[in-house]
């Protein structure tokens, strides 16, 4: 895959992941969080690390960098555990925006200009590039699909719900809780990595919370409902996103107004969402 | 040493002054206004664009931007947030809605301005006074003063004046302020008008004490959260105790850790400081 439909099509995918990765964290534990695409930084740069500093296989890096993440994931849950509502989302945006900083500022990771030359999955080449994406993709889905409808699933759901109630009934509260932060932050790691090893390129601009703004939109604008629902609505609002860059030509201001377009429609629909009392997006 | 101090009264002054205002609105609002942030950048580059681009006199183009920031300002604290609960969004939704909010006002401002950074104070930074081994100009002299002002008027108001025990009444619960009969709205709207007073306020004088960019609105926000929960006790005037923590803690790091780690310890005191006041007992504390 090369020119734009390529670089839209990967921002779309890494994007896809890490909405999966919210949709994720949001129904098990019933609020929006910002961390994960923090997360998704993190195992990018351990996959770039790994395979340029450790010398480690392409898929053995990317073994790590999930790994990686699902212990972020797991450790940012711990941290978050005690909060609800607005607290655990703005703690939330503490760590994904704190893990930004950190990406700034250690040189191991390059700084602010990132690392060039990330060993990419499809050595580059369209093809096996389009066969990875699409793994990704259909993996990632998957995964998600198959811990929704699990009984797992719905025991983590019943517990956002009723804490008491589900643990009355012999749920392994926190051991699930634990679970879905780690699962998620699986997921975001991979979108991460995706991204990184796609591209060949990485530096911590990419996992700015802002960036957060595109997956969050899908998750919202498809209420709860399936992966694929996620999936479906991340891509309408990245190739409408990326049509106004296009059209726009100038992207000092294209870039700037496709955001304000995304976030004004984010924010009618969850308005909307909410006032209708339909499925919850987020929160309680 | 003395420097850390120095260091930290000069940033403790200019955070507490950037907290203030958020301070007051969160008291009865409850909400974690996110846009605070992008109100204090807007009234900077208002204040720019009407100095500087159009050439008004500084003394015309200053009571104009915070007229009309503050304007905006109490449209969020005073009408929106208010119709907001009302129509049943909760208080995480609110907070969304305001972050979203912010990165319209952010982005407006790089249209509007191309991304540059603007400094309206001047040139001249060696005169002011040394204290503590910091070096400290007049301007810095000013929001420290404001700041005093600012914090003390605050304190005298909520503790010992009707309108203050009003303000406190409706924070704490408006159901039951509206059963002993005070005016529920004409407090909101008051207070919205103070809050976005001194928000508009800040951002101006900011733009004369150090650079500004579009995208720091995010970074005053949350040094204004922090500020206002370690204070959160005290009142909307424990927002300047809680800044001038903040303030230290941030000169320590600058002076004796690593400076490029600043930033780092602004988003970590935000999960300290969040997790600290409103950890909920867990199921395991419980047994």
């Amino acid at each position: 895959m090369v020119g734009f439909t390529a670089y839209v099509m990967q921002m779309a995918v890494g994007g896809a992941l890490i909405a999966l990765a919210l949709s994720v964290y949001i129904d098990g534990i019933g609020y929006t969080v910002f961390h994960l695409i923090g997360i998704s930084g993190f195992a990018a740069y351990a996959y770039t690390l790994l395979t340029l500093s450790g010398n480690w296989s392409v898929s053995a890096a990317l073994a790590g960098g999930i790994l990686v993440g699902a212990i972020a994931g797991w450790l940012c849950s711990e941290c978050l555990r005690p909060l609800r509502g607005d607290g655990l989302t703005l703690a939330s945006f503490g760590i994904g925006v704190g893990l930004f900083e950190l990406l700034r500022f250690i040189p191991l990771t390059g700084g602010v200009f990132g690392i060039a030359g990330v060993p990419q999955f499809g050595v580059g080449e369209p093809i096996p590039t389009l066969i990875v994406t699409v793994v990704f993709l259909i993996v990632g889905a998957v995964v998600a699909t198959f811990w929704r409808r699990s009984l797992g699933g719905a025991i983590v759901r019943s517990i956002r719900q009723d804490e008491w109630a589900a643990l009355s009934i012999g749920a392994r509260v926190e051991g699930h809780q634990r679970f879905t932060g780690a699962f998620a932050g699986a997921l975001a790691a991979a979108g991460g990595i995706y991204s990184g090893a796609t591209t060949g390129f990485i530096e911590p601009r990419d996992f700015q919370p802002t960036n957060l703004l595109i997956p969050l939109a899908a998750t919202i604008l498809a209420c709860g409902k399936t992966p694929l629902g996620v999936l479906g609505s991340l891509f309408a609002i990245v190739f409408f996103f990326q049509a106004v860059r296009f059209i726009g030509q100038d992207p000092t201001t294209a870039g700037p107004v496709s955001e304000i377009i995304v976030a004004v429609l984010v924010a009618a629909i969850l308005v909307i969402v909410r006032v209708r009392k339909q499925v919850m997006p987020h929160g309680q | 040493m003395s420097d850390v101090l120095g260091a930290a009264i000069i940033s403790g002054s200019i955070y507490a002054l950037i907290s203030l205002g958020f301070a007051l609105g969160f008291r009865v609002s409850g909400v974690f206004n996110l846009a605070y942030g992008g109100l204090l950048v807007a009234a900077g580059y208002a204040n720019y664009a009407f100095a500087v681009l159009l050439g008004l006199p500084t003394w015309l183009s200053i009571p104009i931007s915070i007229l009309l920031i503050s304007g905006i300002g109490f449209a969020i604290e005073g009408y929106g947030v208010p119709f907001a609960k009302k129509v049943g969004l909760t208080s995480l939704d609110i907070m969304v809605l305001t972050w979203l909010l912010l990165v319209v006002m952010q982005d407006l401002v790089i249209i509007i301005f191309s991304s540059t950074s603007i400094y309206m104070g001047s040139q001249d930074v060696t005169t002011g006074l040394t204290f503590l081994g910091t070096h400290i100009t007049s301007i810095q002299f000013a929001i420290m003063g404001l700041t005093f002002a600012g914090a003390s008027v605050l304190f005298v108001i909520s503790r010992f004046t009707a309108s203050g025990r009003e303000v406190t009444a409706v924070g704490d619960n408006v159901a039951l302020a509206t059963i002993c009969g005070i005016n529920v709205k004409r407090v909101i709207a008051l207070n919205a008008v103070a809050a976005s007073l001194l928000a508009a306020g800040a951002g101006v004088l900011l733009t004369y004490e150090d650079r500004l960019e579009p995208t720091l609105g995010m970074r005053f926000s949350i040094i204004a959260i922090v500020a206002t929960l370690v204070g959160i006790r005290l009142g909307p005037g424990g927002a300047v105790l809680g800044a001038y923590a903040f303030g230290l803690l941030e000169s320590v790091v600058l002076y004796l850790v690593d400076p490029g780690l600043r930033d780092s310890v602004v988003y970590f005191c935000l999960l300290a400081a969040v997790t600290v006041t409103y950890r909920r007992k867990l199921i395991s504390d419980v047994g």
